[in-house]
């Protein structure tokens, strides 16, 4: 957990992350980017809850039918 | 030659008749049109550009080849107009970075729609690059709702849902990700058709998730929507999603009515996400329809609303994201707006794996609604769960766009599956605004989803009601 006045360390991550692919990113673009992160992770994880298995085929017989 | 004024709301497809006799004038009812811009456009801010010279040389040429016999089809001499994201002289797709960049070659749907004998009126206001909610504090002003113009038109085809709803165009081509021909549609009282994937070129067209971009047409009928897209569908080799196996002619059969149609509702979809004042209205929808003879089921998709759209959103971020990488590495003044470019490094903190699971979870989504599919002719739901909104006074915060309750935008799911999907008005809310009922079909199956938008369009009594300020 981050002291009182220290940068979060999801926003410590988002800027190590963008600044390596050469991005450059504002304090305040960052605390906006984090105060999304959560919503993005559940994204993600729905992503992968419907198209992580790797036995997704156009011939896959679809279990919900 | 018949008075032009007032024709303004005319549905498209009856000035082509009134032009084809020659019992219309091109010119006049360009130059009428341009007046009603610009008394119009101050307030409503449907367009960035009007081409009013052109426009008035254009229609000067079709007077001339109609006169001659020349006819060449039903955009012959109409007055259209096109998202500023197609490729057209000025073209700023909406974002500062692109305020002074004029286009090179056109969008191949601008050269079919010349082709076509159209007379092009100018470019309309868009979200940046099709995605960044349009605000009060943009460099280009917000399009506004005339409905109420304190509100959006819905985006991002903005300026296409406001000129359409306003009587400033007979038609308008726009672009459509996760619903931006149909969202305007909805909020603005207008038809709005994405067809199949493949139907419509991209070529020239400013992309933002190649794998989920399509074009579409705005309109004040199905009907006016049909022909702006068949007037230039047909396969377009230079566009990597065009479909040569698409069908050219999708208005056959528009007016075989809907006896037999079989109509499913995919309840678990949208019922608990809807505002109610939407819900009730697709519900009446629901009701017409099945009095007019289709076979009206509820079914299960499988899928939640939250599901379709984190899949289409985790797409679409990671997609805009690799396009746009270069100018994020070179950031330049000016610079993209805050909110896009917020969204834009969001889709760079999506790893490589989420993105192949989310097309992954396309492909399986699609397949859920296949199989329904199978058994009906046409899924049918709300456009989107909201009424409009009011316009924001600034940038949007990032996270109501990425947020695990987002607005239920229920266009997403034909984005993912690349099937025909159609906005159609089916009424108003207490406080006065339009409501969309979306009707969604199998890729390919264009012309089914037409007849039943149009069959519906017909018996009710929407398509004639006009915003009261802008008479």
């Amino acid at each position: 957990m981050s002291g009182i006045g220290e940068p979060d360390a999801n926003e410590q991550s988002i800027a190590r992350r963008l600044e390596e692919m050469g991005i450059a990113t504002t304090p305040d673009e960052i605390s906006e980017l984090r105060s999304a992160y959560d919503a993005l992770q559940a994204w993600l994880g729905i992503a992968e809850e419907l198209g992580g298995d790797s036995s997704v085929h156009p011939d896959e017989p679809d279990e919900s039918s | 030659m018949k008075a032009v004024a007032g024709l303004h709301y005319s549905s498209l497809v009856e000035i082509a008749g009134e032009l084809r006799s020659r019992t219309l004038s091109p010119v006049e009812l360009t130059r009428a049109l341009l007046t009603r811009i610009e008394r119009l456009n101050p307030e409503l801010g449907a367009y960035y550009r009007v081409f009013a010279d052109e426009a008035l040389a254009r229609a000067r040429e079709a007077e001339a080849e109609i006169g001659r016999g020349e006819w060449r089809g039903p955009l012959h001499g109409i007055p259209i107009a096109f998202k500023d994201l197609f490729n057209l002289g000025p073209t700023t797709a909406g974002s500062p970075l692109l305020a002074a960049n004029v286009a090179g070659k056109e969008a191949e749907l601008v050269r079919r729609a010349r082709v076509a004998g159209a007379v092009i009126m100018g470019k309309l206001a868009t979200h940046e690059f099709a995605l960044a909610a349009a605000s009060l504090a943009d460099q280009f002003p917000p399009a506004r709702n005339p409905w109420d113009p304190e509100r959006t038109p819905g985006g991002s085809s903005t300026g296409a849902g406001t000129a359409l709803a306003a009587g400033m165009a007979f038609g308008a081509f726009g672009t459509d990700t996760g619903g931006s021909v149909r969202l305007p549609a909805a909020y603005c009282g207008i038809v709005g058709y994405k067809p199949t994937f493949g139907l419509l070129s991209r070529t020239g067209i400013i992309p933002l998730s190649p794998s989920l971009d399509h074009a579409g047409t705005v309109a004040r009928t199905v009907a006016d929507a049909a022909a702006l897209a068949e007037a230039v569908a047909g396969h377009d080799p230079s566009d990597p999603g065009s479909n040569p196996r698409a069908a050219k002619v999708i208005t056959a059969g528009l007016e075989t009515g809907l006896r037999g149609l079989r109509v499913a509702v995919p309840r678990d979809l949208w019922d608990e996400a809807s505002d109610p004042s939407v819900s009730e209205k697709v519900e009446a929808a629901l009701d017409r329809l099945s009095g007019l003879g289709a076979e009206v089921s509820d079914v299960k998709l499988g899928v939640s609303i939250v599901q379709v759209m984190a899949v289409g959103y985790v797409i679409t971020l990671a997609e805009a994201a690799a396009h746009h990488l270069p100018n994020l590495r070179h950031r330049t003044s000016p610079d993209y707006g805050r909110e896009f470019g917020l969204v834009l490094r969001a889709g760079l903190l999506v790893p490589a794996h989420s993105y192949v699971h989310a097309q992954n979870a396309r492909v399986r989504i699609a397949r859920k609604a296949a199989h329904l599919l199978e058994n009906h002719d046409v899924l049918a739901m709300p456009t989107v769960g909201a009424l409009a909104d009011p316009l924001p006074p600034g940038p949007r915060p990032l996270n109501r766009r990425i947020s695990e309750k987002p607005v239920p935008q229920y266009t997403w799911l034909a984005n993912l599956t690349g099937g025909p999907a159609v906005s159609v008005p089916c009424g108003f809310s207490g406080s006065g605004l339009p409501v969309g009922l979306q009707l969604v079909g199998r890729p390919l199956n264009d012309a089914t989803v037409l007849r039943a938008a149009h069959a519906y369009e017909s018996a009710a009594e929407w398509r004639d009601m006009h915003p009261p300020a802008w008479p």
